[in-house]
């Protein structure tokens, strides 16, 4: 993350599994969210003897008058570029969670859990029953035999790092800061809408129904259900896949139609991974991925992108289910129990998210 | 012409080829086969004695395509008497009309023609009373790749001559009974080419000949001498040595042409860690170069790579035949070159084969094992492969009918692995029963029982109805779930002699999301038992579906998941003996195609067996290598281990120490393929040595074996202290650690 990752300290927010680092905690209590490290001592002291040193050459005839500055324009997107990665950071999130809401799980309503951005409902989830969980505890037994081939996938995406997508673009730090400004957004807007799901559904994780799993890493502080993985994963592999189909940004990839399912299947794995390492289960893919898709197409409808309408689904686990891609975009989801549902609607562009996004393609203008 | 003998079609497709050629199960195979790929087959031909192809090396007709057939040894069929012989052929079937690759009928129709063809005359057209002989039937293997098959008729097989070294030459031994040289043949894959393990005190390379055979053709064309692939002598290892001064990447790349995007010799590969134990030069046992490491001679043969990544389905039959065919004639050459009629051979084949009957009779089996018989009469022969890796892998298990053996439920306990991008394939094998014709679990009309397949739900999967089912030919029906089909069942008589149900499973993932799949988990399969009561066991076997070298990391391997086993002892230890009363069974592993009397077959151990100055009695009791598979019948003599040699150095460093491809380079390989080329090895320096002490393995069908550095367990019986358990994984004895292994390599 240190060198591809582009939103700074926020980039290590990653997949809110760091923010387990508010596990070491400094006097803010937000870890490194807060910006203010950096201050050298001596660097100050230096500064301070050159001023004096100095300014008199700027006093000599008279005193500076600033009165013909102009000022900067209000709430407009172009001052994106003057503020500091933290405060871009901010910016995106507050932006972008000030129009989500939710309710449940309602009983009336089946136990089922909504979401909704600006009033449209875009996703109801069932709480899944302990019953669907213990049986899907068979599918992560099947999957042990992979955990010492998967590792280094499994162990590096702790917090997902965006060169799991960034080597499927051909993305570079030097090039594509905003492409990976992007990502990182994507990645922590969908890990804070995750975490909501999480939190109001509750469902325990699978070392707690079945000792033998024993997870090969340490089992997260929150719960199963959704994979806030799948969530971050599949929101980033949308909203990179609306960037590719840019016009400005396609003509520079040879056939973008494979690029796109390289995205959507890197995010299968890195969902499937987890169910691997011991922690999820694949209907927490299954809600994740379905959570995901829709926060990806609420990015895109933000970012003002041509692609930009958000598909309401609903999602009723099936005890049976593995999670595979086919399955997931394919005409069998509703045998797994997710339904898209018509009719889509769509999302006004935000100013800020808007200009991310415009420099995003910019990045990508270089013939 | 069209063919409406079902029942002969069908004996000459069998279930594999007609799940390798035909949609679904082609769709699943590695890569889609382009047309222009499928022009050229590979196949293993059983014909009566009399066939015109075994004098023809190019058959051609009119309408049913072109057969011709690799380098056979001159002595292959000669007092064959009406046996069935075994021919490695490569065949082109006509070109299906529209835009497709041909299917296992078109294949069928072209290997019909090619059975009719007898002595008498080349039948250009098709007449319809004319029948196949009795033996006659194929094994059609993959396609091969057109720039690496000679299009115009076969080369003449003789080679280019062997140049032999003066200066070596005047240095061998001159006296009767003693042999020149000894030859070492192995047949693997990623065949180092130029490593510096094989040269001779002045340089050259001992390796006489080596056969690659998936490269491209060789160029000039003056220089093709192989059907397929490339041949390189001693002559041009040592051109492209001088050429690319010792550049081993170069070398590589020149010797195989590679184009672009085709993979590159790795660092490391099986076929270069058993070259360097069966012939290398750092791994010399007592006396080094005193011993004259020149006067092991070496023939290679690189199998084509899709033989070793392919779990299954096509199959390697016919790249394997050939081999030995070329190994047997290029030894031949070589003798003469060294002025002696023929020379001792020991073949080095560290490959292994879950599936098929275990008695001998697999068609593959029968072919090597007539070769070999027939060259014993000429020198001394001897073939050397592992045991097999699979004691502990779940892929065996027994119906015994009188013990009871099936799991209680009654039902074949089968786990599918998830992520798997490889059809998984399970092999019934009813007991033999001469004249008794009657299909398993057949009823008062005859007709076959067939099995109850179940999916991990508890869902039955179903078996579409096809023609009627009759005892004299395969009968193949597609299995479906949710209305799509997810496998094949067939039932046939393999090769007349037992009833074979072969049962095939899709990829739980396959690579085009677009196909069905199987979901993952435990399979439950119903097989008849009752046929089998009074006639002795049923053999359910899983086809290795597992790459080993990682370079196609979605195959994974399917195993018996039986609850009544118990793999692991209270006391933590791994079992070594089979759970009473349990279907899966570690007894009976033993690799399928090392089940003939002509084999002499190697297991492993960890450690080192370390024999004491004075009583030459065992310091150290060796212990089995966990995965190191065995025989079933041990008592009765049966297939079994012959020996040992250490496949371990110890539980915590696994594997032997051995080279990787390129000179200087280490690398370890693990299995009873390491301890295979260390018997090979110690034959051969018993051949060249006869003075000096060595031991054989009695009396045996293989003959009087020499083996150097062998000790032979006293009391073979079980009344010994190493008892009968122990030699029933390692077989009558094992290789002893000469005490300078390990030192370092000694430089002449």
């Amino acid at each position: 993350m240190a060198t591809f990752g582009s939103l700074g300290s926020l980039g290590s927010l990653g997949s809110l599994g760091s923010l387990g680092s508010l596990g070491s905690l400094n006097a803010s209590g937000l870890g490194s969210f807060l910006p203010g490290d950096g201050v050298d001592m001596t660097l100050v002291q230096g500064m301070l003897t050159a001023n004096e040193a100095i300014r008199h050459v700027a006093l000599a005839d008279g005193t500076p008058d600033p009165g013909f500055i102009a000022p900067l324009p209000t709430a407009a997107g172009s001052n994106m570029m003057v503020w500091a990665q933290w405060v871009r950071a901010s910016l995106y999130l507050t932006e972008a969670l000030r129009n989500l809401n939710w309710s449940g799980p309602i009983e009336e309503a089946g136990g089922m859990f909504e979401m909704s951005y600006h009033g449209h409902r875009f996703i109801s989830v069932e709480r899944p029953d302990v019953a669907v969980f213990a049986k899907q505890t068979a599918h992560l037994r099947s999957y042990m035999d992979q955990r010492s081939e998967r590792a280094a996938e499994i162990i590096s995406q702790i917090s997902i790092p965006p060169e799991y997508f960034g080597t499927i673009l051909g993305l570079t730090a030097a090039r594509n800061p905003r492409t990976l400004e992007l990502i990182t957004i994507s990645l922590v807007l969908a890990a804070h809408v995750a975490m909501v799901m999480k939190h109001h559904l509750a469902c325990r994780r699978p070392d707690k129904l079945d000792p033998t799993i024993m997870p090969m890493i340490t089992t997260p502080g929150h719960g199963a259900f959704p994979s806030a993985h799948a969530t971050e994963a599949f929101a980033i592999a949308v909203v990179l896949r609306g960037l590719i189909s840019e016009p400005e940004v396609a003509h520079h990839f040879p056939e973008i139609s494979r690029i796109g399912r390289l995205l959507s299947k890197q995010a299968e794995r890195i969902a499937v991974n987890r169910t691997v390492a011991g922690v999820h289960f694949p209907i927490d893919s299954w809600a994740g991925a379905a959570l995901g898709e829709a926060v990806g197409q609420i990015i895109l409808g933000l970012c003002g992108a041509a692609d930009g309408r958000v598909v309401p689904c609903t999602y009723r686990a099936k005890a049976h289910s593995d999670f595979l891609l086919r399955e997931f975009e394919g005409p069998s989801a509703e045998a797994h129990g997710l339904t898209r549902l018509e009719p889509d609607f769509k999302i006004d562009a935000s100013p800020v998210l808007g200009w991310l996004w415009r420099s995003t393609i910019d990045e990508f203008r270089l013939t | 012409m069209e063919l409406n003998d079902k029942a002969t079609l069908s004996k000459i497709a069998g279930p594999y080829e007609v799940w390798a050629l035909d949609e679904p199960g082609r769709s699943y195979g590695i890569g889609a086969l382009s047309k222009a790929d499928t022009r050229h087959f590979a196949a293993m031909a059983e014909l009566p004695d009399d066939h015109l192809l075994l004098r023809e090396r190019s058959i051609s007709t009119t309408e049913n395509g072109r057969f011709r057939t690799p380098i056979l040894w001159k002595n292959a069929f000669m007092n064959m008497g009406k046996a069935a012989c075994f021919v490695p052929m490569v065949f082109e079937p006509p070109v299906p009309a529209g835009d497709r690759s041909p299917t296992s009928r078109d294949i069928a129709t072209s290997l019909f023609t090619l059975a009719a063809i007898r002595k008498e005359a080349m039948f250009t057209t098709f007449g319809g009373d004319i029948t196949p002989a009795i033996q006659t039937g194929f094994r059609v293997n993959s396609p091969l790749p057109p720039r690496t098959v000679e299009t115009s008729d076969p080369p003449n097989g003789d080679g280019r001559p062997v140049v032999t070294d003066t200066d070596l030459v005047s240095r061998l031994p001159n006296e009767a009974g003693v042999p020149p040289v000894v030859i070492v043949a192995v047949i693997d894959d990623g065949i180092p080419i130029a490593t510096r393990n094989l040269r001779d005190r002045n340089g050259r390379s001992r390796m006489e000949f080596c056969w690659l055979q998936s490269a491209p053709l060789a160029e000039p064309p003056l220089f093709r001498t192989v059907l397929f692939g490339r041949e390189l002598t001693g002559e041009d290892i040592a051109g492209l040595v001088k050429k690319h001064q010792g550049d081993e990447d170069a070398i590589e790349r020149a010797a195989r042409s590679r184009h672009a995007g085709e993979p590159h010799t790795g660092s490391a590969s099986h076929g270069a860690g058993v070259l360097d134990l069966a012939a290398g030069f750092h791994h010399l046992p007592d006396g080094a170069s005193g011993l004259g490491l020149d006067r092991i001679r070496v023939i290679g043969v690189e199998l084509p790579a899709p033989v070793m990544l392919d779990t299954v389905g096509f199959g390697k039959d016919a790249f394997v035949l050939a081999a030995f065919h070329y190994v047997f004639a290029r030894a031949d050459a070589i003798a003469a070159a060294y002025g002696v009629k023929a020379l001792p051979l020991v073949i080095n084949f560290s490959f292994g084969f879950s599936g098929g009957p275990h008695d001998g009779t697999d068609r593959l089996e029968q072919a090597i094992e007539d070769l070999v018989k027939a060259r014993k009469k000429e020198a001394p022969t001897v073939l050397v492969m592992p045991a097999g890796n699979t004691f502990n892998s779940r892929l065996y298990g027994e119906i015994d009918v009188e013990r009871a053996s099936l799991p209680a439920s009654g039902i074949l306990p089968w786990r599918l692995q998830p992520s798997d991008a490889t059809s998984n394939y399970l092999e019934v094998w009813y007991p033999a029963s001469p004249g008794a014709d009657d299909p398993p679990g057949a009823g008062e009309d005859g007709k076959p029982g067939w099995p109850e397949i179940f999916d991990p739900s508890g869902s039955p999967v179903f078996l579409k109805e096809g023609p009627a089912g009759t005892a004299s030919h395969t009968d193949i029906r597609p299995l479906l779930r949710d209305g799509h089909q997810i496998g094949q069942v067939s039932l046939d008589r393999f090769r007349g002699r037992r009833w074979r149900l072969l049962i095939v499973l899709a990829p739980t993932e396959p690579r085009d999301p677009a196909l069905p799949r199987c979901p993952a988990g435990l399979w439950r399969v119903k097989v008849d038992g009752t046929t089998a009561e009074g006639r002795g066991v049923i053999s359910c076997r899983l086809q290795r579906d597992q790459d080993l070298s990682g370079r196609n990391p979605a195959s994974r391997q399917s195993y018996f998941d039986d609850r009544n086993d118990v793999p692991i002892h209270e006391s933590g230890r791994l079992a070594t003996e089979d759970t009473p009363g349990a279907f899966v069974r570690r007894f009976g592993t033993l690799n399928g195609l090392a089940t003939h009397n002509h084999v002499l077959v190697v297991g492993g151990f960890v450690g080192d067996a370390v024999l004491d100055g004075s009583g030459g009695e065992m310091t150290v009791r060796p212990v089995p290598a966990a995965y190191s598979s065995a025989g079933r019948d041990t008592a009765t003599g049966g297939p079994n281990v012959h020996c040992s040699a250490s496949s371990d150095q110890s539980y915590a460093v696994r594997g032997v120490r051995t080279t990787g491809t390129r000179s200087g380079s280490s690398d370890r390989l693990i299995g009873t393929s390491a301890a295979t080329p260390q018997v090979a090895r110690n034959i051969a320096f018993a051949y060249l040595h006869s003075e000096l002490p060595h031991q054989s393995l009695g009396s045996h069908k293989l003959g009087d074996v020499p083996i150097m550095n062998l000790h032979v367990f006293p009391g073979t019986s079980g009344g010994s202290e190493f008892g009968a358990v122990l030699t029933r994984r390692l077989g009558a004895g094992v290789l002893f650690t000469p005490r300078n292994w390990g030192g370092s390599p000694e430089v002449s």
